[in-house]
């Protein structure tokens, strides 16, 4: 284990507009999975953490949006004892090889 | 001869690295690109613009700034006009908080230079300083007369290294490394072939390895992810940030937008037929090392019989500890270790492949004994390792796993810059991938051989995973994903390297096996030590 290890994130946003609310899930969607409407699941490092910060920064209206991210841990430790779904749940990305 | 030709000015933040560490700015001026933490939180501090005395007119940004006198080139983060028309230089530095805001040697050497370019262009610079934006601190720059000399003298020796046929040695037992972000390209606790005391660990790349195997699929990009569908069903979607390699068995369609995004991040595909054969690679144009790759070709065509040596006795070395730990067959091990020592001595190429032959002649005649359990059956079907055509199921699972590994090692190669084609052992006439093939050979026994081993010892293998078609035994669909699962397993599994005494994934392994060959072609290190496991 490093400094420079992934953890897993949870990101939940609240945005007014709806142009800026599409660019913020396109964002997301490129790093993460959708969990809820606007709760995403994102697996990251420190560096892409930065950046994905950096580019959700540029993205929103600081005075009248929000942006929530909720570092889960080590990713390590694994995803699926920490995610309790009820309800209809959709699939996260997995860890290991993805053998399609 | 390394980075920009003679006459090329130097960007100063080149010569700011070369002050750090000489080896730092040598592997970067060869191409070699890391992603950190720290790099891209300096990207994101400069884009920062809560500098309390900023926001006034006349601050200029990002400013280029060029001194032909001194032959450098740079870029200025900000450059404020006061009102007497002089400049005072500001430098943003995203030091963490946890550290001192203090100037370091390689920052006065930065922006000493930025400063001197300045006024060559006809500035007059009343003032420079570097702001530490994690502290909220803006500090004086010294630009004293010694100042200057060392400034000047730090691009007198970047130059010179840049210009030196062999690459610096790292630094020893450095913190320096420990903050470093090309630690991992650069090994310098490696270099030295020994067990390595204190351990830097470079963080997993975090990334998946996909392989698409569904006939008929086409894997796409759309919104920064990575799509798989087959006949209108989604087999797969994840993020392209997320993917660190793309093997394509046999007959998937991969769109050309797909592909040129993996290589514009630098992510090597690598395509193979559905019986498991390499038929090709698309790597990206942007490849490190070019220098040390003209090396590597002048070395291969003049033979470099100390590399083709340590490859063999590794590759036979392993093999014999293989059928020891898995086998029943001690004479055979006993000849094949005999083989290992003589090889190790061997004078001329002709007798290293000899040896090499000899031993294979008795690691895959007893090869059956390694088959226990479920497996027992396989022991009769196996007459003798047979390429091509594969005529029973343990020959054709071995094909497709030394494809598989084949793979594996081609990425290691290819992302330290170096040739696949031009090689130590192999010989490059046959249009083969001669260098790949050569680094594979250490990892066949304990990557493939002990996959294929394993697969068919626990049940996940079986003869009904395979199918014959006029005489030729193939995988199944099942089979193919089976041992494609269980060969990742195993690469991503980690040992004990002997050499360095650390615990690594096989995966990471190549690609640390990849940089010696490197270190040996641009002078780091002498020599280079194959893997043998104990």
């Amino acid at each position: 284990m490093s400094r420079g290890d992934a953890h897993h994130y949870l990101v939940a946003y609240d945005i007014v507009d709806d142009r800026r609310r599409d660019r913020v899930a396109k964002r997301l969607q490129a790093s993460g999975d959708r969990l809820q409407y606007s709760v995403f699941w994102v697996r990251a490092n420190p560096a892409r953490l930065i950046r994905l910060q950096a580019s959700l920064q540029s993205l929103i209206n600081q005075a009248e949006d929000s942006v929530l991210i909720c570092d889960l841990g080590p990713a390590s430790t694994g995803s699926s004892g920490r995610l309790t779904c009820i309800g209809r749940s959709r699939s996260v990305s997995g860890e290991n090889a993805l053998i399609v | 001869m390394n980075g920009a030709r003679d006459g090329d000015p130097l960007p100063i933040s080149l010569v700011t690295h070369h002050v750090f560490c000489p080896r730092r700015a040598w592997l970067e001026a060869a191409g070699e690109k890391t992603d950190t933490a720290q790099m891209a939180a300096g990207t994101a501090a400069h884009r920062a613009t809560d500098d309390p005395s900023t926001g006034r007119e006349g601050v200029l940004r990002g400013v280029e700034v060029v001194s032909e006198r001194l032959g450098v080139v740079g870029r200025c983060d900000t450059v404020e006009i006061a009102p007497d028309g002089t400049a005072v230089i500001v430098e943003y530095k995203a030091t963490p908080v946890r550290r001192r805001a203090e100037l370091t040697e390689a920052m006065k050497v930065q922006v000493n230079l930025q400063a001197a370019a300045l006024e060559e262009m006809g500035y007059i610079v009343s003032g420079q300083y570097v702001y530490f934006t994690g502290h909220r601190l803006r500090v004086p720059v010294p630009r004293t007369a010694a100042d200057r000399r060392v400034a000047e003298a730090a691009v007198r020796a970047t130059v010179s290294t840049l210009a030196a046929r062999d690459a610096p040695a790292p630094l020893e037992d450095d913190p320096r490394c420990m903050a470093c972000s090309h630690v991992g390209v650069c090994l310098p606790d490696e270099r030295k072939l020994e067990p390595v005391r204190r351990r830097i660990v470079v963080a997993d790349p975090d990334t998946q390895v996909l392989h698409l195997t569904t006939p008929g699929s086409r894997a796409s990009t759309r919104s920064g992810r990575l799509l798989v569908h087959h006949q209108g069903e989604s087999l797969a979607s994840i993020p392209l940030e997320r993917v660190q390699a793309v093997v394509v068995h046999g007959n998937v369609d991969l769109s050309g937008g797909l592909l040129r995004e993996l290589l514009w991040r630098g992510v090597p595909v690598v395509f193979t037929t559905g019986t498991g054969r390499v038929v090709g690679w698309a790597t990206g144009a942007s490849s490190p090392n070019g220098a040390s790759r003209v090396r590597q070709h002048v070395a291969s065509a003049e033979g470099r019989l100390d590399l083709a040596r340590e490859f063999v006795v590794a590759k036979i070395s392993n093999q014999a500890t293989l059928l020891r730990r898995l086998g029943g067959a001690p004479e055979a091990v006993a000849a094949i270790r005999a083989a290992a020592r003589a090889a190790q001595g061997a004078g001329s190429l002709t007798e290293v492949l000899g040896f090499e032959g000899e031993a294979a002649a008795q690691y895959f005649a007893a090869f059956p004994t390694m088959l226990k359990g479920p497996a027992l059956g396989l022991r009769t079907t196996f007459a003798s390792r047979s390429r091509r055509p594969a005529g029973d199921p343990l020959n054709a699972a071995l094909n497709y796993a030394y494809a598989l590994l084949l793979g594996d090692v081609l990425r290691a190669v290819l992302t330290a810059g170096l040739d696949p084609h031009a090689g130590f052992l192999h010989s490059s006439n046959r249009n083969k991938p001669a260098l790949a093939l050569d680094l594979c050979e250490e990892f066949r026994a304990p990557v493939a051989d002990s996959t294929v081993v394993g697969a068919f010892n626990n049940g996940e293998l079986s003869t009904s995973d395979f199918t014959s078609v006029l005489g030729i035994t193939i995988l199944r669909p099942g089979g193919k994903k089976a041992l494609i699962a269980a060969y990742e397993r195993r690469a991503s599994g980690t040992f004990r390297h002997p050499t360095f005494d650390y615990t690594v994934t096989w995966r990471r392994a190549m690609e640390i096996q990849a940089r010696l060959v490197l270190g040996v072609l641009d002078g780091t290190q002498l020599c280079y030590r194959g893997i043998r496991v104990r």
